[in-house]
């Protein structure tokens, strides 16, 4: 399992690793309009630097969760989650719901607005470049390895080994550990790091649990629905079958009775029954 | 034109709008078309065409249980006009998701790439069937006409009315299913959904919502076709219809207050906020007035007020699916719908209504249906053309096209003009050129620069005081140097550059009006900026102010030498210079500026204005 | 002004154009649907088409027509017409509006123009005087045959001190004033008797089929009318 470490306090926002996925992933260099953009992401940038006060410089990419909500929204499976981790998107696929734009808790995936046959584009962590045993362009690009790549349990001791040197100078958490049900891209930072995705705080919970909470019950519902409907109608057919008969029965019992007594008073009766 | 031309008309009206903007959006994307960001992917489309629409579709699998399962044979009369409701509500869902979606071409994929774990997948897949089932559903009202009189048709006909309570029941069994998973879209954003809307029982919610909201749809339908149709309402089914709603409204509230109070979150109900106000709205037109109102002899005793009771409760139920997105938490633009977006939601509807209208005139929608009155019931029906004003095609087209064309025409002018020449770029900031002997010019901050040599224009030109205002016309404050992109400070747009304030204050305040806006006979002028020895550089009729944008500007300034001199190219070549005429040569392509484009390339790849 | 003004050259001229070619189209099928079914129930058969064909192109240049006593006010109506197809469609600046359209054509020298423009307004006033003063046609106009031509003069003439000197109105209110009257006309077109620019071979053979229908036909109708036969109608 691979992953990206990315260090803030190291980071010195030179936006060299974007200029280096932008060439690896041949996306189109006009910077998005900030309109546009609220984090620097698009479909043609797909790594950003946020810049914060006092000399912060955070990158933001794809997280590539350990349980992504994106591939679970995912109608048809174009997104998926690969064994050595990095997230990627298959456009053949694709339908063009956004719902994975929907389901990202850091608001990752993007879409291509601007043409009539558009994608859903992020960042793939260069599955390409890393299949082929290369690291990540943005990784190779960064000139003070603010941002590393490597196996992700090492990284994680690594990032542990770091704030245990330096206990002052990091926010004592390794995020991405253990948000969201843990993340291939983690992070190291002197600030909170909560603009990064919609809250502060996302929990340790993966989100596709919570659908497959309703998701599981479906036969069972289906099924129940539909036993509870034939039992209703078999039921409630029957006590109206009844009920006929026993009108029937009452009305032939009472046109015996009435032999000699009065017509007009049991078709009274009869139709207050029905 | 009478009542029902003046409703067809208007409905061929917003058919025109729709297929205009449904054309557009088509061709030019949706970026172009609609109101959509990457801050906001699902939109008006999402919220109303497919929340709403199945929603309002809900009064076919609550008529059919409660006629087929529940055996309430006094509702029979309405089951044919709520099935048939439900089967265009669906259809609406499924165009309007076409529409919605990026790549509708490919909305076939779900069926053959399986992925059980998403919600979406499984609302897909029950729509698709549901949309079979009712299809079935509705096709014996077709059968009866006449023209399917061949018997193939009619064994067809006693094959599906004979399957028509299995039919039934497993319509209702995928509608439950879909009804409350639309609900269940939302358990995977809960920081984005806001907490009094979002609960882990949101599907059971809309599973409620629905059922209730399909009785008070039926209400509002048949009373609007008995209005325009002249028919006599059913008063006392549509009353007893409304307390049914009341009971299933009551449900719903006791289960939506209970969950919040359960998590505790009832205090955020009442905090005063607009959300919160959004709230206690939505659950007073949705559930709490209208369970009062369909009980209230006063109100639900007559035609009006049952048919505004059932309007209210299918306002409010819109309007919560809809709350769920506006009140959703996001980072970037707010979301509007574009004219575009709400155009063909609109199209759709008055295309499903004419269907209606097509149906009541041409089927028998308000019968039984009983098996063997087929025959029957085919001579009571017209068989005359659709579009007939008196059954005449001719009269029918020429009544009709009228107000589609104006839809047309009329759509077109009110479209935004992305939605016409497709998407435009917005306005990019440029930045300002480094450098001295040399500038690098990274205009569109893409990271790559166009060089420009001063120091060899300065030569060119011949250094004086004259050349220099050939490039730097303008002064500018402090008469530093004028770096382009401080006139031209748009990458695309022509940008305004006069500024108003700074030209009062250096010539004094107030009292300096009229040192350029004079009165001269009747009316003020603006005088031009080189009178009064102001700018006396500037060309006599400046009083305008747009500076070209900096892409118009930069090539105006550098793209006509250039090609000039790429054309010396020939020349050269006849002098036998070839290394000359490939270097001249080079100059015609972008890539003498533009480092980055691929060799020989003649075109602005990706940006056109 | 300025951005209303590019609003009505844009979008509000686009869509004008398209109601104007929709309409059109409308209307020849209608007409030309009509002119079937009256082909059906005519009893006479024998339309002359060949001699309909010379026939609409005489009319188009009607010299041969230049006989009857009013000869003067068909001149007036020709030159007329020649002014009023020739400027819109080829002007200049207007060709520059329809290749917004993706249509392009070359246009034809600044001083023609100008001659025909004035052509067309002299000519057009004096259409528009015959109409009433004089006792028959004015007894055969109505009020939309003034107002047409008032709203033709009117285009004519804002388009033409537009971009003069001596123009006294500013020159956007006279802009916006021509593009929008401009619009208006391209809406009326397939709507009122302008129909005709387009229709007009059609409407000569449907008129000629009129002449066509079954011997005492007036009869039937009556017959269908009031069932009796011969009551005067």
């Amino acid at each position: 399992m691979i992953g990206i470490l990315t260090d803030v306090t190291k980071c010195i926002g030179c936006h060299k690793c974007v200029g280096a996925c932008v060439d690896a992933n041949k996306l189109d260099k006009h910077i998005p309009a900030p309109q546009h953009t609220s984090d620097g992401l698009a479909a043609n940038r797909w790594t950003s630097i946020i810049k914060q006060p006092d000399s912060h410089y955070v990158r933001k990419q794809c997280r590539h969760c350990l349980e992504p909500a994106c591939v679970s929204a995912c109608i048809v499976g174009a997104l998926k989650k690969t064994k050595s981790g990095p997230v990627v998107y298959d456009k053949k696929k694709c339908i063009g719901c956004r719902y994975c734009m929907m389901a990202c808790p850091y608001g990752v995936p993007k879409y291509e607005w601007d043409t009539p046959v558009p994608y859903v584009r992020k960042c793939t962590m260069c599955y390409e470049r890393v299949s082929v045993g290369k690291q990540p362009a943005c990784t190779e690009a960064c000139p003070t390895g603010a941002t590393v790549f490597g196996d992700r349990d090492k990284l994680i001791a690594e990032a542990k080994l770091r704030i245990t040197k330096n206990p002052e100078k990091y926010i004592n958490r390794v995020f991405g550990e253990v948000e969201v049900g843990g993340t291939s891209v983690l992070y190291l930072s002197d600030i909170p790091l909560g603009f990064l995705g919609w809250k502060d705080d996302l929990g340790k919970e993966a989100l596709p649990k919570l659908t497959w909470s309703a998701l599981s019950k479906v036969p069972t519902e289906f099924l129940g629905m539909g036993a509870a409907m034939t039992g209703a109608f078999w039921i409630i057919g029957r006590r109206n079958k009844m009920r006929a008969m026993k009108v029937k029965e009452e009305a032939e019992k009472k046109a015996v009775e009435n032999e000699t007594g009065d017509a007009g008073t049991e078709e009274k009766g009869e139709d207050s029954n029905e | 034109m009478n009542k029902r031309q003046m409703v067809k008309s208007l409905l061929w009206l917003l058919i025109g709008f729709g297929a205009t903007s449904g054309f557009l959006r088509l061709v030019h994307g949706l970026g172009a078309t609609t109101g959509l960001s990457d801050a906001t992917p699902w939109g008006f489309w999402i919220g109303f065409d497919v929340m709403a629409g199945v929603a309002l579709a809900a009064g076919g699998f609550t008529m059919a249980a409660v006629v087929y399962v529940f055996g309430l044979e006094q509702f029979r009369p309405i089951v044919r006009p709520a099935v048939l409701t439900a089967f265009l509500g669906y259809v609406i869902v499924a165009i309007g998701l076409m529409m919605d979606l990026g790549l509708p071409w490919n909305i076939w994929h779900p069926m053959v790439f399986w992925q059980y774990r998403s919600v979406l997948f499984e609302v897909g897949t029950c729509v698709t069937l549901y949309l079979t089932v009712l299809a079935l559903e509705v096709a014996p009202i077709v059968l009866e006409h006449p023209l399917f009189s061949h018997p193939i048709f009619h064994k067809a006909y006693k094959i599906l009315k004979h399957l028509s309570l299995p039919l039934v029941i497993l319509g209702i069994m995928l509608s439950t299913l879909h009804q409350s998973s639309l609900g269940s879209l939302f358990l995977i954003m809960p920081f984005r959904v806001h907490e009094l809307w979002y609960t882990s029982n949101i599907y059971i919610l809309y599973f409620i919502s629905a059922a209730g909201l399909g009785c008070a749809m039926v209400i509002f339908e048949s009373t609007l076709t008995s209005l325009i149709y002249d028919h006599k309402p059913r008063q006392e089914l549509m009353q007893k219809l409304g307390k049914i709603a009341s009971v299933i409204l009551g449900v719903y509230l006791v289960f939506r207050i209970g969950d919040l109070l359960v998590k505790g979150k009832l205090g955020v109900a009442f905090n005063g906020t607009g959300t919160s106000t959004l709230f206690i709205v939505e659950i007073l037109i949705s559930t709490i007035i209208p369970s009062i109102f369909f009980n209230w002899k006063k109100i639900n005793g007559n035609t009006k007020g049952l048919f505004w009771t059932a309007a209210m409760v299918v306002f409010g139920f819109i309007m919560n699916r809809q709350n769920i997105f506006l009140t959703m938490s996001k980072k970037g633009p707010a979301y509007f719908p574009w004219v575009s977006e709400l155009m063909i939601s609109l199209a759709l509807v008055a295309g499903a209504t004419m269907v209606f209208i097509f149906f009541v005139e041409h089927f028998d929608l308000f019968g039984d249906g009983a098996p063997d009155n087929k025959k029957e019931i085919g001579e009571k029906l017209i068989t005359g053309p659709f579009f007939g004003a008196d059954r005449s095609f001719v009269k029918g087209v020429a009544i009709f096209t009228a107000p589609v064309i104006a839809g047309v025409g009329l759509a077109l002018m009110l479209l935004p003009s992305s939605a016409i020449k497709g998407y435009q770029y917005p306005n990019t900031p440029v930045k300002d050129a480094v450098g001295w002997d040399t500038l690098s010019i990274d205009g569109n901050r893409a990271l790559e620069s166009v060089l420009f040599p001063h120091a060899q224009h300065q030569q060119m030109m011949g250094v004086s005081r004259d050349s220099c205002m050939t490039c730097h016309h303008m002064s500018r404050p402090k008469d530093g140097p004028t770096s382009c992109s401080e006139c031209h400070q748009d990458m695309y747009l022509a940008t305004s550059i006069f500024s108003h304030g700074y030209h009062q204050t250096l010539m004094g305040g107030n009292k300096s009006c009229d040192s350029c806006h004079v009165n001269t006979k009747a009316k003020a002028e603006v005088l031009s900026c080189n009178t009064a020895e102001c700018h006396k550089l500037l060309p006599s009729d400046t009083t305008s102010y747009l500076a070209d944008s900096y892409v118009d500007a930069m090539h105006k300034k550098c793209k006509d030498c250039h090609e000039e001199q790429a054309k010396q190219a020939d020349g050269f070549i006849a002098m036998g210079e070839q290394a000359k005429a490939d270097s001249v040569k080079a100059l015609g392509y972008c890539t003498a500026c533009h480092p980055g484009l691929p060799p020989e390339s003649k075109v602005r790849l990706s940006v056109t204005r | 002004m300025e951005q209303f003004l590019e609003f009505a050259k844009g979008s509000l001229f686009a869509g004008s154009f398209v109601i104007m070619v929709l309409g059109l189209a409308r209307t020849a099928f209608i007409t030309l649907w009509g002119t079937k079914n009256a082909l059906d129930k005519a009893g006479d058969k024998n339309i002359p088409y060949k001699a309909l064909i010379k026939e609409t192109f005489e009319w188009m240049i009607p010299i041969k027509h230049i006989t009857n006593s009013r000869s003067a006010i068909s001149i007036v109506s020709v030159v007329f017409h020649i002014g009023l197809i020739i400027v819109p469609l080829f002007l200049l600046d207007h060709i520059l509006l329809w290749q917004k359209l993706g249509l392009s054509w070359p246009g034809i020298p600044a001083a023609i123009a100008n001659v025909l423009t004035i052509t067309t307004i002299v000519t057009g006033g004096i259409l528009l005087l015959n109409r009433i003063f004089h006792r028959d046609t004015r007894f055969l106009s109505s009020v939309i045959d003034y107002a047409l031509l008032v709203l033709i003069l009117a285009i004519f003439i804002n388009g033409f001190i537009a971009s003069k000197p001596f123009n006294p109105i500013p020159y956007n209110l006279v802009m916006v004033i021509h593009v929008m009257a401009g619009n208006l006309i391209l809406i009326l077109v397939p709507f009122s008797k302008l129909a005709h620019c387009f229709l007009y071979p059609i409407m000569r053979i449907a008129s000629n089929i009129a002449w066509h229908f079954p011997a005492r036909a007036g009869e039937e109708v009556n017959k269908t009318l009031y069932g009796e036969e011969n009551k005067k109608v």
